[in-house]
């Protein structure tokens, strides 16, 4: 298979994957895409012969930027205790960026998002002094922070927050017919599978943009 | 807008083709083309509609021509209505532009009107 080298293009996004969160998990993705990024998940690939630690960290080696929501503090509702991947993900990721030797590993930029601001500083306090970014529980404020970090680390111009919350608003609108075409419960969409649909919807969007009227 | 690049990393394919997802994109970018082209109260169009008998028994496309003599839903949900004369009578099929199994909306030429003698 294929494999880009493009490390400054690649965003790692380490977040929460519950029903609860998946709104703001998809909307995260989509921006990434839209920004012209490829958008880099534990979840991109499922092989039983690799263990999982050893997966998450190639693919921080292999990622410039990093996306971490550390929003879930909440106690798990079957076992009553917090999970603990996304803080470890992120620590991986500021580990790679302090302590690698290479050049291009000590210029990972990353964002962290929590739900509320200042809430970080009562269960990560190490945190404290670090800009974290809140995006309130909501998909659309969730994008606006990715669109505006993104265009700041990269330096590239990108679509406004409202530019990108429209063609959300309008992919959302043609996913329940497109999943129906193609024969795919939305329950069953896999991230491979919602990252092709993102990719193939915006491709066209542009084509249909850049091309002669039809 | 800016420039995505296509696969910029490969990620494989899921659980359905990238074949199979461009081609529902295009057949839905089309058909909402052809709706806002064509569906105009007064045209005569063709509209081209999957029709399985029973579930998961063979599937054929059935194609229904008539006068457009509505249009209507909301803004996020498009409908019109096309009726069609026959011999025992005006038949009148309302269809939603969301609907997977419409598959394509064709124009026809106008209707010409008979010359008196």
């Amino acid at each position: 298979m294929k494999r880009s080298t493009a490390y400054a293009r690649q965003v790692f996004l380490n977040c929460p994957f519950d029903q609860e969160y998946r709104p703001i998990y998809e909307a995260i993705i989509f921006t990434i895409l839209a920004a012209g990024f490829a958008v880099r998940c534990a979840r991109e690939r499922d092989d039983s012969g690799e263990t999982r630690i050893s997966k998450i960290t190639e693919i921080i080696r292999h990622s410039k930027f990093g996306i971490h929501d550390i929003s879930r503090v909440e106690l798990d509702e079957t076992n009553a205790l917090p999970r603990f991947n996304m803080p470890l993900k992120l620590g991986l990721f500021l580990g790679a960026k302090f302590y690698s030797d290479t050049e291009k590993q000590k210029d990972k930029r990353c964002l962290i998002l929590d739900s509320e601001p200042f809430r970080y500083q009562k269960f990560v306090s190490d945190l404290a002094g670090q800009d974290i970014r809140s995006h309130t529980g909501l998909p659309a404020n969730a994008m606006g922070e990715v669109r505006n970090w993104l265009a700041f680390v990269s330096h590239r111009p990108l679509p406004g927050q409202a530019e990108l919350v429209r063609l959300y608003s309008e992919f959302r609108m043609e996913l329940p017919e497109m999943l129906l075409s193609i024969h795919l419960a939305e329950a069953e969409m896999q991230f491979v599978d919602y990252v092709n649909i993102c990719t193939e919807w915006l491709y066209k969007k542009q084509s249909n943009a850049s091309g002669p009227p039809a | 807008m800016i420039k995505v690049l296509k696969y910029d990393y490969d990620y494989g394919t899921g659980s359905v083709s990238r074949r199979k997802i461009r081609d529902a994109i295009t057949s839905i970018h089309n058909k909402q083309r052809a709706f806002h082209q064509f569906v105009k109260i007064g045209n005569l169009v063709s509209v081209h509609r999957i029709i399985s008998d029973a579930p998961g028994t063979k599937r054929r496309t059935q194609v229904f021509t008539g006068i457009v003599t509505g249009v209507g839903g909301t803004g996020e949900s498009p409908a019109f209505i096309v009726s069609k004369a026959t011999t025992s009578g005006s038949i009148e099929r309302q269809f939603v532009l969301k609907d997977h199994t419409l598959l394509k909306i064709e124009a026809k030429p106008a209707l010409r009107g008979m010359n008196s003698r």
